[in-house]
């Protein structure tokens, strides 16, 4: 969880800004630091429609370490069908795929947690989905328009791994349409960052993240703002056999600017971002404001003679 | 509008004192000029920024790349026959798409009405590159600096000399360098040696992963981690 602060806001007084952040401080992230929970599945759960030649796949919110656990599929009979299981370390995705095309009814799978790459993550949350697989073979490609429009916003997200406050750029993307086969509620959307100010040299564009469709065609990006300037972003569409729409030729584009933030006089040690001395040091000059300015007003009060 | 009168219209009236007749034919060469829209002023506002419109004008907004490689019509059979007294009127003809192998470059090489719909690409050490924005993706990676939460140590100069950086939760950097206690096979090499080159290979010689803040391996990075970083490094 964290809180967002309006652009346009950003840029005026600093003072204000100050004051805001000083007041207002940081939310905890929900996130646990470098656990590796299954914050995504291909298909999702309550998913019908899915296709008999579907790939089955659980994306993993921080890199695993893959140790040959078990994914258990049912049919609605209860008997346990066959995959095969590959465990990707770069995109932190594990697929399972069926060794027999799927019979059309309802399945019932288990991801497994597994162990993060970290000492401090522990075992992630698996996760169990419920989905209905129709007779049909998806055979096509997805169609996409492409990412249409963006918007962008600064916040201040907790870092839970380092119990601090940092600078985060939220871009606000507008997803196109998109069609295939099982309808678009069964793609996942890759968004690639194909311009970064912090690195202008960079000519091949980065993945920052695997989503799922979203049904408002509404997509929230957040990069770190280290560095303001021209940034880019382009997306497309993958469906569960791994096949890859058009689409990300359409790139979207905004100029960010750098965050005029406005800690506040810390009265803590150096580097101390807790929101508690700011807020300290806020009322201290306040209170000593008031002082002096009462001093002085009794001071041009003109005494009874 | 302004221009027109200041600079166009006013001499013509000057002129038109002197010489009727040169001033009737000045008028008709600025009515003229008018009418074609030639300006000094728009000339050079077009010049100065020919990207004005491509950009929309704003910061946001979306950018295509280009369009399928076309090739004009063939004019023959095409061309209006001239008619007596009249110019040949162009007619416009939709571009022609001609076929090629698709590439990954921002076009619709093989006219099939999609830029760029390509196959994924496996990368050796795992995912896929994808053709966006006209070329390939880079090949992704576990995490884009460290891996989220892992730990390498540092040294500090002060009290124990020893310290510990966590990895961010978005694996986008590192924290700072924390003061903590150094292990017992390492605590007295940082009471007689401090902040020092013995003391860091004393990390490196215990199975930790060290930032080579003494530049160990004396390739003049000091920023870079050695020793057992398998869990902290991305690759």
């Amino acid at each position: 969880m964290s809180w967002v602060w309006p652009a346009a806001a950003a840029r005026s007084s600093a003072l204000l800004v100050g004051v805001g952040l000083a007041l207002l401080g940081g939310t905890a992230h929900a996130a646990p630091c470098g656990r590796p929970d299954v914050d995504l599945t291909f298909p999702p759960d309550g998913a019908t429609a899915v296709p008999s030649n579907a790939i089955l796949a659980a994306h993993y919110g921080s890199p695993a370490r893959y140790a040959d656990e078990v994914v258990s599929l049912l049919d609605d009979g209860g008997r346990n069908i066959g995959v095969t299981l590959a465990y990707d370390d770069a995109d932190s995705m594990l697929r399972a795929t069926p060794d027999q095309p799927l019979a059309a009814g309802h399945f019932d799978l288990v991801w497994p947690g597994l162990r993060g790459v970290s000492g401090s993550g522990g075992v992630g949350r698996g996760r169990s989905v419920g989905f209905t697989v129709t007779s049909t073979v998806d055979a096509t490609p997805p169609v996409f328009e492409g990412l249409s429009d963006i918007g962008w916003d600064l916040a201040r997200d907790r870092d839970p791994c380092l119990d601090r406050l940092d600078d985060r750029f939220v871009f606000q993307l507008r997803v196109g349409q998109a069609s295939d086969d099982s309808g678009s509620a069964l793609l996942s959307l890759l968004v690639f960052e194909t311009e970064d100010p912090a690195a202008p040299a960079q000519t091949e564009p980065s993945r920052v993240g695997v989503r799922a469709w979203p049904t408002d065609g509404k997509l929230e990006v957040r990069r770190p703002a280290k560095k303001a300037g021209q940034t880019c972003f382009a997306a497309v569409a993958q469906d569960l056999i791994g096949s890859v729409s058009g689409g990300g030729e359409r790139e979207v584009c905004v100029k960010t600017q750098k965050p005029p933030f406005f800690d506040g006089c810390a009265v803590s040690v150096a580097g101390s971002t807790a929101p508690g001395a700011s807020v300290s040091a806020w009322v201290a000059m306040l209170a000593l404001a008031a002082l002096r300015r009462g001093r002085a007003a009794h001071a041009r009060t003109p005494r009874a003679v | 509008m302004l221009y027109v009168s200041k600079v166009v219209a006013l001499p013509i009236v000057c002129q038109a004192r002197r010489s009727r007749g040169w001033a009737a034919v000045v008028l008709l060469c600025a009515v003229a000029c008018a009418r074609t829209g030639l300006y000094p002023g728009d000339l050079s506002e077009t010049e100065a920024d020919p990207d004005a419109n491509a950009s929309g004008g704003a910061n946001a907004g979306a950018k295509a790349s280009g369009g399928a490689p076309v090739q004009p019509l063939p004019t023959s059979g095409v061309a209006p026959v001239p008619t007596a007294g009249m110019a040949p009127v162009p007619v416009e003809q939709p571009p022609v798409c001609v076929p090629s192998p698709e590439t990954c470059n921002g076009r619709d090489d093989d006219c099939n009405g999609a830029v760029d719909d390509l196959p994924a690409q496996a990368c050796p050490g795992g995912g896929f590159r994808f053709c966006v924005a006209g070329r390939l993706s880079e090949c992704p990676r576990r995490c884009d600096v460290c891996v989220p939460g892992s730990v390498r140590v540092c040294q500090n100069s002060f009290c124990s000399f020893w310290g510990a950086q966590e990895c961010a939760a978005d694996g986008q950097g590192f924290g700072s360098c924390r003061e903590a206690e150094p292990p017992s096979e390492c605590a007295a090499t940082a009471r007689k040696f401090e902040d020092s080159k013995q003391l860091e290979q004393c990390c490196l010689d215990n199975g930790y992963c060290c930032l080579d803040e003494h530049d160990l391996d004396g390739d003049g990075n000091r920023r870079e981690m050695l020793g057992a970083c398998g869990d902290v490094v991305c690759q």
